[in-house]
């Protein structure tokens, strides 16, 4: 096994272990049913008492970049659903040790705290700076279109 | 005690010294810390005595534990002395004084470094676990005791068995293992509702989760199916997965109620898990599963045992993306979709919990494709959902479903449009709006699978009489309660409509005619067709006029039209590009939400932009001269940021193709406002604009090989701006733009390169000029730039000469 392997079955195991509640991340299987260790399915829950509680968020991660599928209405998603998480990125706070619990806690965070000095999508960053009380109906629409189990 | 406090000071990470040299001082003191506890260790006299001596050395050896972890992570340094004093501690697991430290130390050894367990230690902990000691640790987790010792006494088990995974499973026959193999089962059947109660079973089902994937991966490798143990293995994970389902049975509704969030959020991350290990046990098991699951199913449902129906259900919707669509499978899903399932379901009077309807209802839209192919047991299923829709508590669900399946099985149902349409209109009294869309979606999805255009139009237009009722409905109440209350109708009309477009969508699987140019339908431009058409964009236009000061209506209004964008074939929403124009046209510099009006704009102009696609000069002309317009008000886009942002994405979206339609842009002032105008947009602060500008210049840099004159118009253009453009992209890779900028603002800088031969003149008057923005660049820096970014012409493809 590869170390980049051992390293991600390390994560699954971690994972498994202690994951936060109302996430959900695992290594996505290819047709013979073998997990493929570098793809995971996740989801993200939006967090309580913000206006993302309630709603569910599908990420693909390809460690270690993460895409929303679908994109998500985010300022700080790309319209191709790329997440831009400082942490991900390499010159800011990207270290090999960084586990799949962070990331995904750092985009839940991320979810209701955009930051606005780094826009990824004009159509969220736009309304989100312009018009909140719109781009907080808009949240709450997607939010009900995405619900929790 | 010293040797502890030093051991954790080190630990957390507060040491000075490089790890190397600290380990190799430590190495030296580990004798005297394995006496010394070894020392404490051998004067425990038993229950009843002093322990407090024995608790802090049992404190101090899991601190060296976890150091010698450490240091052989760190530099491959094994403290092997240490190991001695493994068999003495084992022992102080029976002494309740002692347990909970011990426990604690063993059950992180398991978990984290197992490796520091010689095979002796292993088996001493083996012989342990099948002791009488434990056989009764072991009944009190199981009887519902998760006090804080029983818990960890689970933890323990569960650790010892996941490092022993591989033995567990290899050797069915020895009578240890096969105890073990029980306790495992065990803490999957212990009293108590999963995670609200029961704290072990998350655990314990992560243990059979291990144990799946090693049985997957020893199966893949070469003759692994041939292995002896994978018969017995096999049917201890059957087991486990029985056990699992009675664990994710749902409270009755007062216990549920009673539940913190965490409780019912863990209880569902539980049943999520059960899920997942299913799916990754189908290659083990297979079909048998699948089959047993489906006898539960109807066993359940005789007995009208809800509870068990919406838990098997469940683990059938889990399995709905493993099992195959082979005839055997085929066959045993049909048994329970032939059975009186769905009409036992929808008795009312039958107090089903609203979960197993709902799991019932999301099966539906699990098992769509087994539709596709077996469309006898389709009326039963639509019914069984169109009922579940009227009920408020499955509209949701059951809309979905719907919508699944009309869309997966469209061909099959046309002959049943006009049942569903009665149907709809039954729901819609008590239809909220998202339910509505979807149904409307699902009904207009089996539309687009009539063969005939013509034969569309009829339930089209009873669709939009529906549509048209709502926004009756939604202006009246305009004049009587303002826009607020009018509002929401308003929206959900036109999200309504946008996904009867959306349903009309050709499916991307069709095949693609090739020449569809010579035969494509006219149905849609003229008659009644045609007169659809306008009906919608009347639909769109009587909503905005009415309530087009709200931003949410315009992007509602949007919608509608950009449902038509993708289509290659004609339909009743792929208007002609002058009506969509004609709407966009209507947009002034005041409009609410400008920026969604704008980029259904870009969105047209893209939808055009092939050779294959019609060209639409004249409306793409209309447009530009709009934009243009909307440019001048702004002047500098620092003040409208988000407008100039979309402007400059218009005009990059007419690249190249339409490059004739924006020089011929007449008065030239305008035409000179709308390129110094993406010029500025490269200097102002926000990211966006900046974006999209350096998008717009990377287009047009490169233009080549055009017909004369349109050719030298834009070498002209481009001899006149290429020095105020390497300016301005080297006042912003020199520092004047953020890091994460820099990818975005270097592609038109490299196509500027390879294109213009001035190019190198210019990046030298940007560089050594009076406005690069820092001082830290000294001369020769510069230089070295210049001479690794010209490195790149020698691989330009073509040159302009």
């Amino acid at each position: 096994m590869s170390l980049c392997q051992n390293r991600l079955q390390e994560e699954r195991k971690q994972w498994r272990r202690d994951h936060p509640f109302g996430f959900f991340a695992k290594p996505q299987r290819n047709a013979q049913g073998v997990l493929d260790l570098k793809k995971w399915e996740c989801g993200i829950p939006g967090k309580e008492k913000t206006l993302w509680e309630g709603g569910l968020f599908k990420l693909d991660v390809i460690f270690p970049d993460g895409k929303f599928v679908p994109p998500l209405f985010h300022p700080n998603v790309y319209p191709s659903g790329t997440v831009c998480l400082s942490i991900l990125n390499e010159e800011e706070g990207w270290k090999p040790a960084i586990t799949i619990k962070q990331i995904l806690l750092g985009i839940q965070a991320l979810l209701d705290d955009p930051n606005p000095e780094s826009p990824a999508q004009a159509e969220a960053y736009n309304l989100f700076k312009k018009d909140p009380a719109a781009y907080e109906r808009k949240v709450k629409h997607i939010v009900k279109e995405n619900p929790a189990p | 005690m010293f040797v502890n406090g030093f051991m954790d000071f080190w630990l957390m990470g507060r040491w000075p010294y490089s790890s190397q040299k600290f380990h190799e001082k430590i190495l030296l003191n580990t004798e005297d810390a394995v006496a010394l506890i070894g020392y404490a260790f051998t004067s425990y006299e038993g229950v009843g005595t002093d322990s407090q001596f024995t608790q802090g050395a049992m404190k101090c050896f899991q601190s060296w534990v976890f150091y010698s972890h450490r240091a052989y992570l760190d530099s491959d340094i094994t403290l092997d002395s240490l190991k001695s004093l493994t068999q003495p501690a084992i022992r102080f697991l029976a002494y309740d004084d002692l347990y909970p430290d011990t426990v604690e130390l063993f059950t992180d050894v398991l978990s984290n470094y197992s490796k520091f367990l010689r095979p002796g230690d292993v088996d001493t902990l083996s012989s342990v676990l099948s002791s009488t000691w434990a056989q009764d640790r072991f009944e009190l987790i199981k009887s519902g005791d998760f006090g804080f010792e029983s818990v960890q006494f689970g933890r323990f088990l569960l650790a010892f068995g996941d490092a022993t995974v591989q033995d567990l499973a290899r050797n069915p026959n020895d009578p240890g293992t096969q105890q073990l193999i029980r306790m495992m089962h065990g803490l999957l059947t212990c009293d108590g509702y999963a995670v609200a109660e029961d704290e072990i079973c998350a655990s314990a089902l992560e243990f059979w989760s291990t144990f799946v994937e090693f049985m997957i991966d020893s199966l893949f490798a070469e003759g692994g199916d041939k292995a002896p143990w994978i018969g017995p293995a096999r049917r201890n994970v059957m087991q486990a997965i029985e056990e699992c389902w009675a664990k994710i049975k749902v409270p009755p509704r007062d216990i549920g109620a009673s539940w913190d969030s965490e409780s019912r959020v863990g209880f569902n991350d539980f049943r999520k898990d059960v899920a997942d290990l299913l799916q990754a046990a189908y290659p083990l098991l297979g079909i048998e599963i699948f089959e047993k699951f489906i006898n539960l199913a109807l066993r359940s449902l005789k007995t009208q045992a809800w509870e068990d129906t919406e838990a098997t259900l469940f683990c059938l919707n889990a399995l709905s993306d493993c099992v195959s669509d082979d005839t055997a499978e085929d066959e045993i899903l049909g048994t329970l979709f032939g059975s009186s399932m769905f009409s036992q379901l929808s008795e009312a009077a039958a107090g089903i919990p609203a979960k197993t309807r709902q799991t019932s209802v999301n099966m539906l839209g699990h098992y769509a494709p087994f539709f596709e192919r077996h469309t006898e047991y389709l009326p039963s299923a639509l019914t069984f959902l169109f009922r579940s829709v009227e009920s408020p508590a499955l509209a949701r669900p059951a809309s979905r479903s719907i919508f699944s399946l009309c869309s997966s099985c469209r061909k099959t149902l046309t002959g049943e449009l006009g049942a569903f349409l009665e149907q709809y209109s039954r729901f819609l009294t008590t239809a909220k709006g998202d339910t509505k869309e979807k149904v409307l979606g699902a009904i207009a999805s089996i539309i687009q699978a009539i063969p005939n255009e013509d034969a569309k139009a009829d339930p089209v237009q009873r669709l939009l009489d529906f549509i048209e009722n709502d926004v009756h409905v939604c202006i009246s109440s305009l004049g009587k309660h303002g826009l607020d209350v009018a509002k929401e109708p308003a929206i959900t009309a036109l999200r309504c409509l946008t996904s009867i477009g959306k349903g009309l969508q050709t499916l991307d699987d069709m095949p693609i005619e090739l020449d569809s140019e010579t035969d494509r339908s006219t149905f849609w431009d003229e008659g009644v067709g045609g007169s659809i058409q306008v009906r919608i964009v009347k639909i769109v236009e009587t909503v905005v006029g009415a309530l087009g000061q709200d931003g949410d209506v315009i992007e509602a209004a949007c919608s509608v039209f950009r449902a038509g964008f993708t289509e290659t074939a004609p339909g009743p929403f792929v208007f002609p590009p002058a009506v969509t124009a004609r709407f966009l046209l209507g947009s002034r510099i005041d409009t609410p939400r400008l920026e969604v009006m704008l980029t259904t704009a870009c969105a047209l102009v893209n939808s055009h932009s092939t050779e294959s696609s019609t060209r639409i000069g004249q409306e793409a002309g209309a447009l530009l001269k709009h934009v243009s317009g909307f440019i001048h008000s702004i002047g500098d886009p620092a003040h409208e940021p988000d407008i100039a942002q979309n402007c400059v994405d218009f005009l990059a979206r007419l690249m190249p193709r339409y490059v004739d339609i924006v020089l011929a842009m007449e008065p030239k002032s305008s035409l000179e406002e709308i390129f110094f105008f993406a010029l500025k947009c490269l200097t102002v602060r926000e990211p966006l604009p900046k974006r999209s500008a350096a998008s717009f210049w990377s287009s047009f840099v490169i233009l080549h090989d055009f017909p004369e004159p349109l050719q030298s118009t834009i070498n002209g253009i481009m001899q006149h701006l290429g020095p105020l453009l390497t300016e301005a992209l080297i006042t912003n890779i020199g520092g004047g733009s953020a890091r994460s900028e820099l990818d975005t603002l270097a592609d038109p800088l490299k196509k500027l390169i390879f294109r213009q031969p001035r190019a190198k003149t210019w990046l030298e008057t940007a560089l050594f000029g009076e406005n690069f923005p820092s001082q830290k660049v000294n001369a020769s820096e510069k230089r070295i730039f210049l001479q690794k970014v010209m490195k790149q012409v020698s691989h330009a493809p073509h040159h302009v000469e």
